[in-house]
C-alpha cells in the first residue's frame, strides 16, 4: 500500500513538473524523468505526450506515426500491414473485428486529414477493451518550407467507446503540440522566437450505432468538432494571449509620460470643477 | 542504473528550467519526486542560488527602507553574500528562505575587483538615468547597476506573474559596457509560461553590440549607453511584435485549414466520395 502511495505522489509530481517545464525540450525532460524514476518507466511513457515520430511502413510503401499505444517492447505496429517493426510474432494487436473497424478508420482519417492539412501523416490505432475498444487518432503535420519561421502541429485523440446495444459513449481526450519558431537575421545573428507547447480538452458524447461505420462517422465528427474548438483555443493562447502578456512586461511607450497626461487631466477637471462651483 | 546521488543531482538541475514565478512549485515537485528531504538539501542550496541569480530575484537591502538591489553573479561577493553599490551594503542571503541578514557596509575590496572604484561616478550617473528609463518602460521593472571586473554592468528585470490565471512572464537584460574598449554589449531574454489545460512557452532572446561614440566623461558615457539600450529594447520589442505576426499569419496557417477547400465540414457519411473526388480536385487546379 504504502508503494502505491509513493508511486502516485511521484506521478503526480512528474506530470505537474511537465506542465512547468519548456515543451521546447520535452523529450530531453522525459528522458530525465525516466532516468530518475527507472521503476515508473511503463506510467511515465503512457501518461506523457511527447511530439508524434514517423515511419515507413516498408512493405506498403507508406509512412505512419508512433506513440506509445501501438508499441509492444521496442517494436512498432503499422496501421497499413498491420506487421510490427522490427518483427514481433506474438505483438499485441486488435482482434480481427476490431482490425477491419481499424483499416476503415484509417482510411477515413487519411482524407480528413488531406482536407484540413493539405499533407502529413495520419494513423489511427484501436484495441480491445472488456466492454467495448478504444483507440488514438494521431495526426502529424510539419513546416519547415521558409527560413523565416517553421512549426509542427501534432493531434493525440485518445478515445474511449463503451457500446450499449444500439448507443455508444464516447470519451475523448484530445491533446493538440504546436511548435512554432520564427527567426529573423540581423547582420551575422539569428534572432529566434520559439512560441511551443501544448493544450489539452476533453468531450463526452453518447450517440446512436446502426452498424460499425457508425464508430467511424460518431469518431470522426468528435475529431472534426473537437480540432475546430482548438484550432481557435490555440490562435488565441498563443497568438493573442501570450503576446498580451509579453507587452504587458515592457511598455513600448513611456509610461511617464502617461502619467503625467493623466495628471494633467486630473488637475484641469479640478480646476473646471471647481470654477464652476 | 544512476546512483541514488546521481538521481537527485539531475532532478535538481531541472530547477534551473523553471518558468518565471514557478521556482517553488518545481522545487516541490522535485521534493515529491526524490522523497529524501535529507538528501535533496545536501544538494539543491548551491542550484537554488544559481536559480534565483539567473532569475535576477529582487530583493530589498536590510536595514534600508526602500532600497532594493537584483541578485545577480555581477555582485555575489562572495558564498552567499551580495553587495548593494548604491547604499554600499554588503548581505548574506538565505537561497531557500529567501531572507537577507546581517547588513554591513561594503569593503573597499568588495566595490570593485579593481580596487579602485573607477567607475564609480559611472556607475552612478548610469544607474540614475536608468532608473529614470526603467520607471517609464516596466510597469513592475527594477535595474541594478555595477562595477564588475573593469566594466560597469546593468541589469534589467521586468516580472508580472499571475498563477491564478495561470499564467507567469519575465524580461531580463543584461548590459555591460566597457570604458576601454568604448564597447556596449548586452542581451535581452523574454519567456511566458500559459498553463491553463496545457503548457505553452514563449522564449526568445537576442544579443547586441555597439561601439558607444564619444564623449565618454561619466555624465556623457552614460547619457549615451542608456540611449543605446533604450533603443535596443524598443527594437527588441518591435521584433517580438514582428515575429508574432508571422507565426500567427504564416506558420500557423500554413499548418491546418480553418476548413476544408470546400469550405464544409467533412461528410462523414460519405467519405468514401472524397477519395475519388480529390483526384478531379486536383486536376482542375
Amino acid at each position: 500500500m504504502d508503494d502505491y502511495d509513493e508511486n502516485d505522489q511521484q506521478m503526480d509530481c512528474a506530470l505537474d513538473l511537465m506542465r512547468r517545464l519548456p515543451p521546447q525540450n520535452v523529450e530531453e525532460n522525459l528522458a530525465t524523468l525516466l532516468e530518475v524514476m527507472p521503476e515508473l518507466t511503463e506510467d511515465l511513457l503512457s501518461a506523457v505526450d511527447q511530439p508524434l515520430k514517423v515511419r515507413r511502413d516498408a512493405k506498403e510503401g507508406k509512412e505512419y506515426l508512433v506513440c506509445d499505444y501501438n508499441r509492444d517492447g521496442d517494436s512498432y505496429r503499422s496501421p497499413w500491414s498491420n506487421e510490427y517493426d522490427p518483427p514481433l510474432p506474438d505483438g499485441s494487436a486488435p482482434s480481427d473485428r476490431l482490425r477491419k473497424l481499424e483499416m476503415a478508420a484509417n482510411e477515413a482519417f487519411a482524407t480528413y486529414k488531406e482536407l484540413y492539412y493539405e499533407g502529413g501523416v495520419s494513423s489511427v490505432y484501436l484495441w480491445d477493451m472488456d466492454d467495448s475498444f478504444a483507440g488514438v487518432v494521431l495526426i502529424k503535420k510539419v513546416n519547415d518550407g521558409t527560413v523565416r519561421s517553421k512549426g509542427s502541429w501534432d493531434s493525440i485523440h485518445v478515445i474511449e467507446v463503451v457500446e450499449k446495444g444500439r448507443q455508444a459513449r464516447y470519451k475523448l481526450t484530445s491533446t493538440v503540440m504546436l511548435y512554432t519558431v520564427a527567426s529573423a537575421a540581423k547582420g551575422d545573428r539569428l534572432n529566434e522566437i520559439n512560441l511551443s507547447g501544448s493544450l489539452t480538452r476533453q468531450d463526452d458524447r453518447e450517440l446512436p450505432v446502426e452498424d460499425a461505420a457508425a464508430h467511424i462517422v460518431n469518431i470522426g465528427r468528435m475529431v472534426e468538432d473537437m480540432e475546430f474548438k482548438m484550432r481557435n483555443s490555440l490562435q488565441e493562447v498563443y497568438f493573442s494571449k501570450t503576446h498580451d502578456i509579453v507587452n504587458g512586461l515592457r511598455s513600448a511607450s513611456d509610461l511617464n509620460e502617461a502619467r503625467n497626461r493623466a495628471r494633467l487631466q486630473r488637475d484641469l477637471f479640478g480646476q473646471l470643477k471647481s470654477r464652476n462651483e | 542504473m544512476l546512483s541514488s546521488k546521481e538521481k537527485i543531482s539531475k532532478a535538481v538541475q531541472l530547477l534551473l528550467s523553471s518558468p518565471p514565478g514557478e521556482v517553488d512549485d518545481v522545487f516541490n515537485d522535485i521534493r515529491g519526486i526524490v522523497n529524501d528531504d535529507d538528501a535533496l538539501q545536501e544538494q539543491i542550496e548551491s542550484v537554488l542560488a544559481e536559480s534565483n541569480m539567473q532569475q535576477f530575484l529582487v530583493v530589498d537591502v536590510p536595514e534600508k527602507e526602500g532600497s532594493k538591489v537584483l541578485l545577480t553573479p555581477y555582485n555575489q561577493v562572495d558564498g552567499n553574500r551580495y553587495l548593494d553599490p548604491n547604499t554600499r551594503t554588503v548581505f548574506g542571503f538565505d537561497h531557500l528562505r529567501r531572507i537577507a541578514s546581517e547588513p554591513q557596509e561594503a569593503a573597499e575590496e568588495e566595490e570593485d575587483v579593481d580596487n579602485e572604484r573607477p567607475h564609480e561616478e559611472l556607475r552612478g550617473l548610469l544607474q540614475k538615468e536608468l532608473n529614470s528609463y526603467v520607471e517609464g518602460h516596466y510597469p513592475e521593472g527594477a535595474v541594478s547597476v555595477f562595477s564588475h571586473e573593469g566594466s560597469v554592468v546593468s541589469c534589467i528585470v521586468s516580472n508580472r506573474f499571475s498563477p491564478n490565471n495561470y499564467w507567469n512572464g519575465s524580461w531580463r537584460a543584461v548590459w555591460s559596457f566597457n570604458p576601454e574598449t568604448k564597447q556596449l554589449n548586452g542581451s535581452t531574454k523574454v519567456r511566458v509560461h500559459y498553463f491553463e489545460d496545457g503548457n505553452v512557452q514563449l522564449d526568445t532572446q537576442s544579443d547586441f553590440a555597439a561601439d558607444v561614440p564619444e564623449p565618454l566623461d561619466p555624465a556623457g558615457a552614460a547619457r549615451r549607453v542608456a540611449k543605446l539600450i533604450r533603443g535596443y529594447e524598443a527594437e527588441f520589442q518591435q521584433g517580438i511584435n514582428d515575429g508574432y505576426r508571422q507565426l500567427a499569419d504564416k506558420t500557423f496557417k500554413g499548418l491546418r485549414r480553418a476548413l476544408p477547400v470546400t469550405c464544409s465540414k467533412v461528410d462523414w457519411e460519405n467519405i468514401a466520395n472524397y477519395k475519388l473526388g480529390g483526384e478531379i480536385v486536383k486536376a482542375e487546379q
